[in-house]
């Protein structure tokens, strides 16, 4: 108390200035003109700045509860990164798909991709649009990239496409450029092949494979792949074309499928014609 | 009234602080920095310009006045131009810290109203301090 009393005694000319300088700056407060808002912001410039030099000290008694705070924020910020990343894909795919249907000459209904099977020998998949949407059985499916398949069986809301990489599917082609006819089968792998393409046709390797107008199911010139490899069969008379697709099965998530049906005449026509 | 009788060109003295530089020299630095606050803030609500301001200049021209403060000199201080030196000195500083918060935020060069209205009141005020400087003058000389 009295070293107290002796330390007042020596500093009691700064301490009165001190009292006076802390009452004035408070009636100064009190105004609302000009000056005293630039002082205020003025003021506001400095303390951020001095907050922001000693920002690195740590608050010791706050940081487990910071901790948790931003390792919750931090899962929380990281899913919605993968749901942004998967929308802005999605945003991508389905621009590119609207561009495609806007200027598509078929009449077609879209379609997403339920599930898919790639690894077995008939391979389908199963789309969410069915004989309510009014899909049939024996439509053309595409995508962006080119042929996908057919329907084979329609519920009312979904439907079961035969794959390109199908044993069972078969579909007449044509080669772009040399206007070479063939049928287009699947025999495993991620490889298409063209029958019935004889030794002396004109086929090479990066020609383009589209649909044939001689197909009943499948509207002409819709693309099909490119030709990846051209060999001769031994013991035959034709050459062994192996088809790259155009469409990524693998990837593929949405579809159109193309509202036409098989012309019921030509069928007909074609029944009576005589068989060999 | 009397102090715009007196203006020059805008310019008129600070009669309150010669009278605060008269305290201080006399009752020392607490007294004066007391009393400089206590005039000021009555000056600012009778004037009813920017409360504060007054108080804070007329403060801390005053404290720092009081290092000045010598007992045993005093009346010899008052009647000598000592006397009209630090009054110079004080009305300087006095607007010194008034104008650097009067001029915050709006159009005015800080160092050419310092020197304009700072000094050039300073020096008017020095000049009125004269006639106090004279009458504590003759008081020394004739006892």
């Amino acid at each position: 108390m009295h070293r107290l009393y002796t330390i007042l005694q020596l500093f009691k000319e700064y301490i009165v200035l001190a009292l006076f300088i802390f009452c004035s700056i408070i009636l100064l407060l009190s105004n609302n003109n000009i000056q005293i808002q630039y002082i205020r912001s003025l003021t506001v410039a400095v303390m951020g700045v001095a907050e922001n030099t000693f920002s690195f000290i740590p608050n010791l008694f706050e940081l487990p509860r910071e901790n948790r705070i931003l390792r919750r924020r931090t899962v929380e910020l990281a899913d919605e990164v993968a749901k942004l990343r998967e929308a802005r894909l999605e945003n991508i795919r389905l621009r590119k798909l609207l561009r495609f249907a806007s200027t598509t000459q078929f009449r077609i209904i879209s379609a997403e991709v339920i599930s898919k099977n790639l690894h077995l020998l008939h391979n389908t998949m199963v789309i969410n649009v069915g004989s309510s949407d009014s899909v049939a059985p024996s439509m053309p499916v595409i995508s962006d990239a080119g042929l996908v398949g057919r329907i084979t069986t329609v519920s009312t809301n979904y439907s079961i496409v035969q794959l390109m990489l199908n044993r069972d599917f078969r579909a007449s082609v044509k080669i772009q450029r040399s206007r070479v006819d063939g049928i287009l089968a699947w025999q495993g792998g991620m490889i298409a092949i063209i029958k019935n393409i004889s030794k002396s046709q004109d086929v090479r390797v990066g020609d383009l494979v589209i649909t044939s107008e001689y197909s009943n199911t499948f509207p002409p010139n819709i693309e099909v792949g490119i030709i990846s490899s051209v060999s001769d069969e031994i013991g035959t008379l034709f050459k062994k074309v192996a088809v790259q697709p155009s469409v990524d099965f693998a990837r593929l998530q949405e579809v159109f499928v193309i509202r036409t049906t098989p012309d019921s005449a030509r069928e007909a026509i074609f029944l009576k014609l005589p068989k060999e | 009234m009397a102090v715009k009788f007196l203006a020059i060109e805008g310019i008129t003295p600070d009669i309150l602080l010669i009278w605060l530089s008269y305290l201080t020299l006399t009752e020392g630095q607490i007294v004066g920095t007391i009393g400089g606050f206590s005039l000021g803030v009555l000056f600012d609500l009778a004037v009813g310009g920017f409360l504060g301001l007054t108080a804070l200049s007329k403060t801390i021209a005053c404290f720092f006045g009081g290092y000045f403060y010598n007992e045993s000199k005093t009346l010899m201080t008052l009647g000598s131009f000592q006397f009209v030196a630090f009054v110079f000195v004080l009305s300087f500083v006095n607007n010194a810290i008034y104008f650097a918060i009067f001029v915050a935020g709006i159009q005015m060069h800080y160092p050419a109203t310092v020197l304009w209205y700072g000094l050039t009141t300073a020096i008017y005020t020095a000049v009125v301090s004269l006639l106090p400087m004279f009458l504590f003058s003759r008081k020394v000389k004739f006892g």
